[in-house]
C-alpha cells in the first residue's frame, strides 16, 4: 500500500509540465470545446471531482498513457488521476477485493486469462446499465463490456523473410513448404496450435474450443521445417532479417519496428491471434465512478490516436482511423481492417485447458 | 567459482589464521570453538538458501493432487517431455564438461608454470571475462553463428564453404557457448590445484630417466587427479542447470530441465512438477557426485580435505 503510494504521480499538478514539453498534446486538449468543460465527463451527465487512481507497470508505456489520456482528462474533466506504478499479479487483485482493501480503482490486465478469470470471480465493478450506449457503435467488435474496455490489444502475426524477395501471406503459406521452402520457427507456446487451426481452414470465428488432436495433426506436418521454437520474441526478427528463417511469428511491434528499422522482414496480419488487454475497474474501488469516467474517455477516438501515434499499441475505438495517417494505421493491430481478419484469443478456453495442453505440446516439442 | 576461489585463498588465509592469531593466548579447544564460530555465517546461510528451500520443494513434490502422493514423480520419470529433457540435461552438460576441461587444461597448465606475478595477471584476465554477463556472451553467440555473422564471412572467405551454413538453433550451438562459458571456472579450478604440483617429484622422476609419458602419469597426474574430477564435477553440475544456452541457441531437440521448469511454472502455476524435477535433478548430482567422488579412489574425507589444503 505505502508502496504503491511512494511511486505515486499527481497529474494535476504536471499538466502544465508536460503540455510544455510536448506541445501537441496541449493542441489537442485546447481544441475541445469550451463547454465540455462545463459538462460531466460521466455518460450518465452528474458531475464528478476528486480523484482516481490508475495502476500501470509504468516504464514507457506508463508515460504514453499519461499523455495521451491522464493529462487530457484532468484537464477537461476535472479529476486528477493519481499514476501508480510497480508490479502485481492475479492473486493480490483477490486479496484486494476479499479484504475489502482496495489500493487503486482502475488497471488494465496482464494476460489473457486475467479478464475472464476476474470476472468469474467477480473481482471487477460491474458498470452501469446502457454505460456503453452512446459510443457502442463506434467500437470493434468485442471491444467493450459490462466489465471493460480493451486497454491495448497486440496480435500474434507472421514475419517472414524479404532477403529472397517473397512475399507470404496468411499461415497457410506459412505451411506449404513447396512454395516458400526452407525453416520455420514459432512460439513455444501451445498458442502455436490455434495457429495451425487457422492454417488448416478452421474460420476465425469457430476456432475455439480448440481442435487439439487435428491442430497437432496438422503441427506434424510442419514439424520437420520448424527448425527452433522461441522464448524470446526477438528470435523470429533477427532470424527471418538474416534470411536464416523463411517465417515465423512474434508479435506485431516488433516487427514494425524491424521494418521502421529498414530490416527485410515483411509482415501478415491475415489470422493474427488478438490478444486482449482489458482496462477493468476493481470491485469496490474508492472512486468508481470517477474511474468510470475515465475508462469512458479513455475511448475516445482522438486520445486512442494519440497512443497509438506514441506506441504503436491502442484500444478498440474503430474510428481512430479518422483521426490517424494511414501510416500508423496500417501498423496497428486494432485497426478496423486488421480485426477483421483476427481471431481474439479466448482467454477463459485457455485459462481453464492450459494445464492439460501445455503438457501435451511440451512432449510434442521434444518429441524426435 | 566460489569453491574455486576458496580453494585458491585457502592457501594463504583459512583457519590457519585464526589459528595463528589465537594459538599464543587461547587453549586448543577454544580455538577449535573459534574456528567453528568463523564457520557459522556461511553455515547459517546455506541453510537458509539451500537447504530450506530443498525441503519445501521435497514438502512441494510429495503434495502433489493434495496429500501424499509420489505422482510428481511418477509423471517426471516417465510422462514425455521429462524423461527425455533429462536426457538431453545429461547429455548435453557431459559434452560441454569435456571440452571445457579439454580446452581448459592446457591453459591452466601454462598458467600455474609462470610466476606468481604472471599467473596473477593471466587469473585476474581469465576473471575479468566473467564481468560479461552471461546473456551478453549468448546473444554474442547469436550473431556470431548467424547465417549473416562473421563465422558464415569468414568460412566463405577462406573457401571452405559456398553459401551460409545454419548454425543456430543446434546442439553444436549449445554446446559451443557453453563451453565458452564454463573455460574460464573451469581454468581458475584448476590453476588453483596445479599451482600446489610439487615439482621437485616431477623433476626427481625425470632425472632418474622416466619418460615424459610416465612422468605423466606417475608424478604429475595424481597430484592434479583429485582436484581435476572435481572442477569436472563442478562444471557438470553448472552446466546441468544452464538456462539462457538452450533458450537462446537450441532447437527442440536442446530442451533442458531448466527450461521445462521455468516453463511449468509459468504457464501451468504448477509448483508440484518443477519441484520434483528439482529434487530429482537434485538427487541426480549427488550421485554423480558420490561417483566423482569414488573415482578420486579416496573417501569423501579425504577429498574435501585435500580440496581445503
Amino acid at each position: 500500500m505505502t508502496n504503491y503510494e511512494g511511486k505515486s504521480r499527481r497529474h494535476a499538478t504536471g499538466v502544465l509540465r508536460a503540455g510544455r514539453r510536448l506541445g501537441v498534446g496541449l493542441v489537442l486538449a485546447g481544441s475541445l470545446p469550451a463547454i465540455a468543460a462545463a459538462q460531466s465527463c460521466h455518460p450518465d451527465g452528474d458531475p464528478i471531482e476528486g480523484q482516481v487512481y490508475f495502476f500501470s507497470s509504468g516504464g514507457s508505456y506508463g508515460r504514453a498513457i499519461e499523455e495521451a489520456y491522464f493529462e487530457p482528462f484532468t484537464e477537461e474533466c476535472g479529476v486528477e488521476v493519481v499514476h501508480t506504478t510497480g508490479t502485481r499479479n492475479f492473486a493480490q487483485l483477490e486479496q484486494f477485493v476479499e479484504s475489502g482493501n482496495v489500493p487503486w480503482d482502475i488497471a488494465a490486465t496482464l494476460t489473457d486469462q486475467e479478464y475472464p478469470l476476474g470476472v468469474e470471480k467477480g473481482l471487477f465493478h460491474k458498470l452501469p446499465d446502457g454505460f456503453w450506449t452512446e459510443i457502442e457503435d463506434e467500437m470493434s467488435e468485442g471491444a467493450i463490456s459490462e466489465y471493460g474496455a480493451w486497454a491495448a490489444p497486440y496480435s500474434d502475426v507472421m514475419v517472414y523473410s524479404t532477403v529472397g524477395e517473397v512475399e507470404m501471406e496468411g499461415w497457410a503459406d506459412f505451411w506449404d513448404t513447396e512454395t516458400f521452402p526452407g525453416p520455420r520457427m514459432m512460439q513455444n507456446s501451445p498458442m502455436s496450435l490455434a495457429i495451425a487451426l487457422l492454417a488448416d481452414g478452421v474460420p476465425a470465428d469457430e476456432l475455439y474450443p480448440l481442435d487439439l488432436d487435428r491442430a497437432f495433426a496438422k503441427m506434424d506436418e510442419l514439424k520437420p521445417s520448424i527448425r527452433a521454437f522461441w522464448s524470446s520474441a526477438e528470435q523470429p526478427i533477427q532470424g527471418t532479417a538474416s534470411g536464416e528463417f523463411v517465417a515465423g511469428t512474434t508479435w506485431n511491434g516488433r516487427v514494425i519496428t524491424a521494418m521502421k528499422d529498414g530490416k527485410d522482414v515483411g509482415i501478415s496480419w491475415e489470422g493474427a491471434l488478438l490478444h486482449s488487454s482489458w482496462t477493468f475497474i476493481l470491485e469496490g474501488a474508492p472512486n468508481a465512478r470517477n474511474a468510470e469516467a475515465l475508462m469512458y474517455f479513455m475511448q475516445r477516438p482522438e486520445q486512442q490516436a494519440k497512443l497509438a501515434e506514441i506506441t504503436g499499441y491502442t484500444g478498440g475505438n474503430a474510428r481512430v482511423a479518422e483521426f490517424l495517417t494511414p501510416e500508423v494505421l496500417e501498423t496497428l493491430p486494432t485497426a478496423p481492417e486488421h480485426v477483421a481478419q483476427a481471431s481474439v484469443v479466448d482467454g477463459k478456453w485457455w485459462a481453464e485447458n492450459i494445464s492439460e495442453v501445455q503438457g501435451r505440446w511440451d512432449a510434442w516439442v521434444v518429441a524426435q | 567459482m566460489t569453491q574455486g576461489a576458496d580453494t585458491y585463498a585457502s592457501k594463504k588465509a583459512g583457519p590457519s589464521i585464526s589459528g595463528r592469531l589465537f594459538r599464543r593466548r587461547a587453549s586448543s579447544g577454544q580455538v577449535k570453538a573459534l574456528r567453528y564460530l568463523l564457520l557459522a555465517p556461511a553455515v547459517v546461510l546455506t541453510v537458509l538458501i539451500v537447504f530450506v528451500p530443498l525441503l519445501m520443494a521435497l514438502g512441494e513434490s510429495v503434495g502433489f493432487d493434495d496429500g501424499w502422493s509420489l505422482e510428481a514423480f511418477r509423471t517426471v520419470l516417465t510422462q514425455s517431455p521429462y524423461p527425455i529433457v533429462l536426457k538431453n540435461t545429461f547429455v548435453i552438460a557431459g559434452i560441454v564438461t569435456f571440452f571445457a576441461l579439454l580446452l581448459a587444461a592446457p591453459a591452466a597448465a601454462f598458467i600455474a608454470r609462470q610466476s606468481s606475478r604472471t599467473s596473477g595477471v593471466l587469473l585476474a584476465l581469465i576473471v575479468a571475462s566473467l564481468w560479461i554477463s552471461v546473456l551478453v556472451k549468448m546473444f554474442a553467440w547469436q550473431v556470431v553463428l548467424g547465417r549473416l555473422g562473421p563465422l558464415n564471412d569468414l568460412l566463405r572467405f577462406i573457401g571452405l564453404t559456398d553459401a551460409p551454413i545454419s548454425m543456430l538453433y543446434t546442439r553444436g550451438a549449445v554446446v559451443i557457448s557453453m563451453v565458452h562459458f564454463m573455460i574460464p571456472h573451469a581454468c581458475i579450478l584448476l590453476v588453483a590445484a596445479m599451482r600446489r604440483v610439487d615439482w621437485e617429484i616431477i623433476i626427481a622422476a625425470s632425472t632418474l630417466g622416466a619418460k615424459a609419458g610416465l612422468i605423466f602419469r606417475e608424478a604429475y597426474w595424481p597430484q592434479i587427479r583429485l582436484s581435476f574430477i572435481m572442477t569436472a564435477l563442478i562444471v557438470f553440475v553448472l552446466s546441468s542447470a544452464f538456462f539462457v544456452a538452450p533458450a537462446l541457441l537450441g532447437g527442440p531437440g536442446e530442451t533442458m530441465i531448466g527450461m521445462q521448469m521455468k516453463s511449468d511454472l509459468s504457464t501451468r502455476y504448477d509448483s508440484g512438477l518443477p519441484a520434483a524435477t528439482g529434487i530429482l535433478l537434485t538427487l541426480s548430482l549427488i550421485l554423480v557426485s558420490g561417483i566423482a567422488v569414488l573415482m578420486t579412489g579416496g573417501s569423501f574425507r579425504k577429498a574435501t580435505r585435500e580440496l581445503a589444503k
